[in-house]
């Protein structure tokens, strides 16, 4: 029988909230109290910074941000610093890994299946770059990856740019890297809505990570679920 | 006795990591199970857990050093033990840890030898326990009562298992975090450690194997050469396989004359491919496969399961190992495709670029070294699956047909199955089956 993974859809939510919601359910998954879930968004302008980052990542003024409405949260995911907001596909997975090859690294490298063939579906060509995770394209970078873990159950996941505003990433050095742009879907004249991207996404999710998607019960958690 | 807590390998490809922020300080009282450190590898933040309850005696690296795979991270022990850090001038560490000792010394809280003992067993921080005896002294009943108001001891990530059960899981190397219990309140007894040491991942070729406590070398020994990434998963698997599978090996030598022609008038008429001997093999053996679905099959919870999917992996040798990308239907396959897959996977596998899809799920294995000049070979099964065929060298020798003796291209195959679900007799009609094709390859269409 195919493992099952709930999946829990919010609109436009702030980054806060889901992080906690992420660190509540990171606890329930390990005492078995609830299955694998995958749970996708779209965030507030923020920008995070993984443990591997800096604020010197950030390349205007504490007044700029405050005057854009960008808040900076620090967070115990890998990685450097990263821009999410709207116009973007977010995925959290909270799955018990040790159902899924039991590897950090190989969980990262299906991560990034399911984006590249996501982004094949609209006939864009995305690759894996040696030593720089995420996945990559001709146009620069157009999802990052970045996955905490404990005990073995994931949290935090994935960011794909559909058409956020590039003007925010122009702000930041994205993940520490200094050389290498940012792409978005539109880059590369694809027009779909959010919605339209996260539906085929949950499609290559199901085929790479071998689960069937059912939706969460609704009020769990107390928020709207798909 | 003190304990080592050392990096753990938390992938197929992880070699190092970066210590993040170290969650206790030294001195400080663990429980098993609590966080003691995060670390870094890639874009991966995992925290490491405590297997040990006691004290966190030494700290050997700081936040933001690398260390490698097995490398040590801390040590655990009682408040008062003497501690001892092999391999470094000992005498600073030493010093810092019986300091530390020191102070860890005034912050232990009262309690009888009975309740240290039961919340040592319970896996349980002696801190969180109130005293009710007049000194605030924690006595036996202090402990029960806290065990039986605690909300699902488990949801903070402690493991409950009996000691024979724990005992058990190092012998075998089985992480209890990864164990499910089916004991009382899901306790994990010494059955549910056993089962899962018999079931590794069965549909994850590419996972590590649960590690084992590593060996303690003897204090003479000379540093090796670190059992680390894929040589680790490597070692791991070829011996579980060598432990589980009772291996045979039969072998039988093959006029393949016909095959020599077959792929000459293939590669003839189709320029844009080349196609190879392996290719033209894998195919075979695909078709085999189907006839022969005992050899297609698992050994899966006690019981034969026999695979629908016939998922051909060809072994592929990478200057540091081997990994083994799986041909997904490949008796649903042409040549062409077989070829164009197979070179695609063996270009991605030597420059480490192969995709999760790409290694699991395999139900057979090729592995062929007669580009060695190989003639034949035991190969060991990579389990779950139940057989391997060995390909050898393809070389012109006398042979004997039609009772003359004549120049023909020979090859060996050899073929080692796992004797507790196949038979020598299927064995060996499911070799024929290959060597006919291999003699005329257009019986494969028959």
């Amino acid at each position: 029988m195919k493992k099952t993974c709930r999946l829990l859809e919010f609109e436009r939510t702030a980054y806060d909230y889901v992080w906690d919601l992420q660190k509540e359910m990171v606890q329930q998954r390990r005492s078995g109290q609830i299955d694998d879930t995958l749970i996708m968004l779209e965030h507030d302008h923020v920008y995070t910074i993984g443990r591997a980052g800096s604020r010197n990542n950030i390349l205007v003024a504490a007044d700029q941000l405050k005057s854009e409405g960008i808040t900076v949260v620090e967070v115990d995911r890998g990685g450097d610093i990263t821009y999410h907001g709207p116009g973007q596909l977010v995925g959290y997975p909270i799955l018990n890994l040790t159902a899924y090859g039991k590897d950090m690294h190989l969980y990262v490298r299906m991560l990034e299946e399911v984006i590249i063939r996501t982004i094949a579906v609209y006939g864009i060509n995305g690759h894996r770059e040696n030593g720089l995770t995420g996945v990559w394209t001709k146009k620069g970078k157009i999802a990052a990856i970045g996955v905490g873990v404990k005990g073995w159950v994931s949290m935090h996941g994935f960011s794909l740019n559909i058409h956020p505003d590039m003007r925010y990433f122009s702000m930041i050095n994205p993940c520490g890297i200094t050389n290498r742009p940012v792409a978005s879907m539109r880059d590369f004249a694809v027009s779909a809505s959010r919605n339209e991207v996260a539906h085929e996404l949950q499609k290559q999710f199901t085929d790479v990570f071998d689960v069937q998607i059912t939706p969460a019960r609704s009020k769990e958690n107390g928020c709207n679920t798909a | 006795m003190a304990t080592e807590i050392k990096m753990p390998q938390l992938g197929l490809t992880m070699t190092e990591g970066t210590i993040g922020t170290w969650k206790k300080n030294v001195g400080d009282t663990v429980a098993v199970g609590d966080a003691l450190v995060e670390i870094m590898t890639d874009k991966i933040t995992s925290e490491v857990e405590s297997t040990e309850a006691g004290v966190l005696r030494f700290i050997a690296a700081k936040e933001g050093e690398t260390v490698e795979v097995q490398g040590l991270l801390a040590i655990i022990g009682t408040a008062d033990e003497k501690i001892e850090v092999a391999g470094s001038g000992s005498a600073p560490a030493a010093a810092a840890a019986q300091a530390a000792a020191a102070s860890a010394v005034k912050r232990e809280v009262k309690a009888s030898p009975a309740a240290r003992r039961l919340a040592e067993e319970k896996g349980i921080d002696i801190n969180l326990v109130t005293g009710s005896n007049a000194d605030g002294r924690i006595v036996v009943a202090d402990v029960e009562k806290y065990l039986e108001s605690a909300p699902a001891p488990q949801a903070d990530g402690r493991i409950k298992a009996s000691p024979y059960a724990k005992k058990i899981a190092e012998e075998l190397g089985v992480d209890l975090g990864a164990v499910v219990g089916t004991g009382p309140e899901g306790r994990i007894v010494e059955e549910d450690v056993r089962k899962a040491a018999a079931a590794p991942a069965p549909a994850k070729p590419a996972a590590p194997a649960p590690q084992a406590p590593a060996a303690k070398a003897p204090a003479t020994a000379k540093a090796g050469e670190p059992l680390v990434g894929m040589r680790k998963v490597i070692a791991e698997r070829m011996t579980y396989s060598k432990h589980t599978a009772p291996h045979v090996t039969i072998s039988t030598e093959i006029n393949v004359d016909a095959t020599v022609a077959f792929r000459g008038e293939v590669n003839a008429k189709c320029t844009d491919v080349r196609v190879s001997y392996t290719d033209i093999i894998t195919k075979m053996v695909a078709a085999a496969l189907r006839k022969f679905p005992i050899i297609n099959a698992s050994i899966i919870d006690n019981a034969i399961v026999k695979h629908e999917d016939i998922n051909v992996g060809i072994a592929v040798a990478l200057d540091n190992g081997l990994v083994v990308p799986v041909l997904r239907n490949a008796d649903k396959c042409g040549l062409k495709e077989i070829n164009e897959k197979c070179k695609d996977m063996a270009q991605k596998a030597r420059s480490n670029q192969l995709g999760m899809d790409m290694l699991a799920g395999g139900t057979f294995t090729i592995s062929n070294l007669g580009s060695y000049d190989v003639d034949a070979f035991t190969p060991v099964i990579n389990q779950p699956e139940s057989a391997i065929l060995g390909v050898g060298r393809i070389v012109k020798k006398p042979a004997v047909v039609n009772d003359e003796i004549v120049i023909a291209s020979m090859m060996t195959l050899s073929l080692s199955f796992d004797h507790r679900i196949v038979d020598g007799a299927q064995a060996a009609q499911f070799l024929k089956c290959i060597k006919t094709y291999l003699e005329d390859p257009m019986s494969m269409l028959m």
